[in-house]
């Protein structure tokens, strides 16, 4: 087992009169294997599990999910990605739910639900990133809730 | 025009044989609406964030339970796609792509969620 230690802020100096915004969290989290440490792949990339699977649909644990767009194609991975479809889609295993959108330079952090063992029942099932447009690079990482 | 900042930082010193110390920012133009609210978690899944009445948006979200029983599944709808499983004290930062709604559902007890929207762009 490990522990991992998310922080995140929010700081925004004009996104209300009068009031900054300077939010910070943190949490202490215990994490354990299966796990990766920050890695990268391209959205076509299998990795396991089949192109831009990163956990696959039986998955049955929680995980704590780390991804950013890098901001560069696969093709070479040093052209910007900057064609208004070059976001990175996450959707479940099947690529049926679509609710996060990455585009160039965002990231996202979030514990993944579970899957309950039912195809196309009420589970993510799994975690992929498709491509909107072009195939993208991305950073990655995810770690069992313990 | 409104910057928002955000930062999030991992870090670990038990993972592997390197010490995990990431740091990632970004600089986001949000020009639209800003929602700030906190909504009690029940058994019945309640919409609290309508795809309807945004567009493009960043969210963060945060159970401020304390009781690890009071888990917070954030779905599409009750008893649509579940999307995220936020325990006690955890949190989550996104941009949301507000094609679905927004729901959560509470296993036990009434947990609070703490929620932040904002929207990309002014319209």
């Amino acid at each position: 087992m490990a522990t991992l230690t998310p922080t995140l802020t929010l700081a925004s100096t004009d996104i209300f009169a009068g009031q900054p915004l300077n939010l910070s969290v943190t949490d202490t989290l215990t994490v354990s294997a299966p796990m990766t440490d920050i890695s990268r792949m391209n959205t076509n990339d299998n990795i396991g599990n089949g192109a831009g699977i990163l956990l696959p649909e039986a998955t049955t644990d929680t995980y704590f999910i780390y991804l950013k767009h890098t901001g560069v194609l696969a093709s070479d991975g040093i052209t910007a990605a900057n064609a208004g479809d070059d976001y990175v889609i996450v959707t479940n295993a099947d690529g049926d739910t679509d609710f996060i959108r990455l585009y160039p330079g965002e990231f996202a952090f979030f514990p993944l639900n579970i899957f309950d063992g039912s195809d196309g029942g009420v589970e993510v099932g799994g975690l992929k990133v498709e491509k909107g447009g072009a195939d993208v690079q991305i950073n990655y990482g995810f770690w069992k809730r313990s | 025009m409104a910057t928002l900042t955000p930062t999030l930082t991992l870090a670990s010193s038990d993972m592997n044989g390197d010490v995990l110390n990431l740091s990632v920012t970004d600089t986001l133009t949000v020009l639209g609406q800003v929602t700030t609210k906190q909504v009690v978690a029940t058994t019945s899944g309640v919409v609290f964030a309508a795809a309807a009445n945004y567009t493009k948006s960043f969210v963060y979200l945060k159970n401020l339970s304390t009781v690890a029983a009071e888990i917070i599944t954030i779905e599409k709808a009750d008893s649509g796609d579940e999307y995220l499983l936020l325990g006690a004290g955890e949190f989550a930062f996104f941009p949301w792509a507000s094609s679905v709604d927004l729901a959560l559902d509470g296993a036990t007890g009434s947990p609070v969620l703490e929620v932040r929207i904002y929207q990309e762009a002014a319209a």
